[in-house]
């Protein structure tokens, strides 16, 4: 569905040309969710907004495809990429304290977002807009709805903003850091929604994100990034497991799928897997690549 | 809600005592009220009598007592100058000023608030530029200079408009309005532009600057990256949010314009309350500097409060905080 190919994104500036992300490849099928991992600074937000068009400027793509099904991402002019934002690719924020708007009640949001890609009544979209909340799991919905944004917990908000993402019926949600600014239980209840709602309403997820559990826990396939290149690329358990580079490692007894029979230790994983004794210190570790290292 | 604004009905009450106590301190102890009063014939025996029979011998707590209350009842005192009563002085001028001001400010809001937006959302934009650098010199240069400008170009030079006073007005009721005249209008227009043109650029770049942190937020680029129509985008996601801490400049630079018309009708002879204050310090005319405190102070009050519940309108986030 989402073809990447050999993406390549520039930032002029004073001092020369920055290229911020080179030779990137990627796909998604519908349904998948793909993780993109690596350490801030990577280029993995970078490769979000120029799959959606909203590049900081002066950034741009200087080389490279994009193809959403047939439609070829690069060749829209503003006015067709702006319809195509919401309507077929859309995009989750990682702080939902921020990322709706305050003046607004959600009901007011939602309807929004759905009247500006198709033309149905206030009262339809409403309805919609409803059944979506309660889908994704906000009881009391139809109250609720008439709420501001600042009367939901942060857990709330985030599925208020995944919510707001999902009711144009996108095939692409590309999520950004979702969880990040959540409290760990809340997390995973997130987490397991974007799995739901890959599973059931076929949508590809890309999820960026510098966390390895995450990864570990909901993503079929992962690319992992370094310096804007790909490093290592293929199904997540795979690449979880067998790691070509020591970056990405994931010791024994931390995320999901890595189990204790995990195959023979060797090189710097062999180092890694001996700092992995206390349980409680590997959680902390895994939480961030950076602070892994 | 309620509670929000009773608060700030207290709290104003206590502003005005203050200024209530600065205008009778003004009143009682800059130069004697007596010698004001009377002429050099005036025996010494009936200046103390007259003093005896005004309370001016009382304490202090009861005189400021008495003040206060004969303010409250609208009793405002005499002008010294004139001998009228200083509450008609002011109610008459009162009008003029408040013409002028609403009108400066309407001008400066209808010009700078999209002038505002439209510089925020092309920031390289060449009219940009030439908008910033035109409403920089209008913002370095006095008023006083531009009013005089104008009335060179406009008055002198091409006859177009009146360069001083307020022309036709219509009394509705003692309220003596220029509104309903052609003639009031063309009166109105000059002084209008000059008192406004200071608060037209504070608004203008006020707007900018808040309008562009606004764009660069996250719920903007999630409503971007929803596809939400950018005129929605911008007039109703991003300018509601810019206009939360604009309007309180705004209001509180609409106290200003009352406050220091002061100049602008002086360089139109415009008859409103700045002038009058004028005249008062020319004349020493005390009462009437003293109730001219009192009123623009009173403005203030009422012009935060109307800020405020145009806070609560506005922002819901303020509701919630204030009702729990």
């Amino acid at each position: 569905m989402l073809t990447v190919e050999n993406l390549t994104v520039q930032f002029p500036g004073r001092h020369g040309t920055f290229t911020a992300v080179e030779d990137v490849s990627l796909s998604i099928a519908p349904g998948e969710i793909h993780g993109l991992v690596g350490e801030s600074g990577a280029g993995k937000s970078t490769i979000g907004a120029a799959i959606i068009g909203l590049l900081q400027p002066p950034g741009f793509v200087a080389g490279g495809t994009l193809h959403l099904g047939d439609t070829d991402l690069r060749s829209l002019t503003p006015t067709q990429a702006h319809a195509m934002r919401g309507a077929r690719i859309s995009m989750i924020f990682q702080d939902p304290q921020t990322s709706l708007n305050p003046l607004m009640t959600i009901d007011d949001q939602l309807i929004e977002t759905i009247q500006a890609h198709e033309n149905v009544s206030s009262s339809e979209a409403r309805t919609r807009a409803v059944d979506l909340l309660e889908e994704i799991g906000i009881e009391n919905a139809a109250k609720r709805i008439k709420a501001y944004p600042h009367q939901f917990s942060g857990g709330m908000r985030q599925r208020v903003v995944i919510a707001l993402a999902l009711c144009t019926n996108p095939e692409l949600i590309i999520a950004d850091e979702p969880t990040t600014a959540l409290d760990v239980a809340v997390q995973s209840q997130v987490l397991d929604l974007i799995r739901r709602l890959a599973q059931t309403r076929d949508i590809g997820f890309l999820l960026i994100t510098h966390d390895i559990g995450v990864i570990a826990q909901i993503t079929d396939n992962v690319t992992v990034l370094r310096g804007g290149k790909v490093m290592e690329t293929g199904p997540t358990d795979k690449v979880l497991k067998a790691p070509e580079h020591p970056l990405h490692a994931i010791p024994d007894g931390c995320g999901a799928p890595a189990g204790p029979q995990a195959g023979p230790l060797s090189g710097p994983r062999q180092r890694q897997a001996r700092h992995c004794r206390p349980r409680r210190e590997i959680r902390r570790r895994c939480r961030g690549l950076a602070a892994w290292r | 809600m309620a509670y929000f604004i009773l608060k700030r009905l207290v709290q104003s009450v206590f502003v005005m005592l203050a200024v209530a106590f600065l205008a009778f301190s003004l009143f009682r102890f800059v130069g004697d009220p007596i010698s004001q009063m009377t002429g050099v014939e005036t025996s010494v025996q009936d200046q103390d009598r007259l003093r005896e029979e005004l309370g001016l011998n009382d304490p202090f707590v009861v005189q400021f007592y008495r003040f206060t209350t004969d303010m409250l009842r609208g009793d405002f005192g005499f002008s010294y100058r004139t001998r009228q009563p200083v509450g008609d002085m002011i109610a008459s001028r009162i009008p003029a000023t408040l013409e002028l001001g609403i009108v400066a400010l309407l001008i400066s809001l209808i010009v700078g608030i999209p002038s505002g937006v439209y510089t925020a959302l092309r920031p390289r934009g060449i009219a940009t530029q030439a908008i910033l650098m035109t409403t920089l010199v209008g913002v370095s240069i006095p008023t006083f200079v531009i009013g005089i400008a104008l009335i060179f170009l406009f008055g002198v030079q091409l006859g177009w408009l009146p360069t001083f006073g307020r022309g036709g007005t219509v009394d509705l009721g003692g309220w003596t309005t220029s509104f309903l005249t052609v003639d009031g209008w063309r009166a109105l227009i000059l002084p209008a532009i000059t008192l406004g043109v200071y608060q037209l650029t504070l608004t203008m770049r006020l707007v900018r600057a808040e309008m562009m942190e606004v764009m660069r937020s996250d719920y903007i680029r999630f409503a971007t990256a929803r596809g939400i129509p950018y005129r929605s985008l911008h007039y109703r996601h991003a300018l509601a949010n810019t206009m939360v801490p604009v309007i309180t400049i705004i209001g509180l630079q609409f106290g200003g314009v009352i406050a220091f018309s002061i100049v602008t009708e002086s360089v139109f002879q415009w008859p409103g309350m700045g002038l009058l204050f004028l005249e008062s310090i020319r004349f020493v005319d005390i009462p009437v500097m003293g109730v001219y405190l009192v009123v623009i102070a009173f403005f203030f009050v009422l012009v935060n409060m109307a800020v405020d519940l145009l806070y609560l309108a506005i922002d819901p986030r303020l509701r919630v905080k204030e009702a729990a």
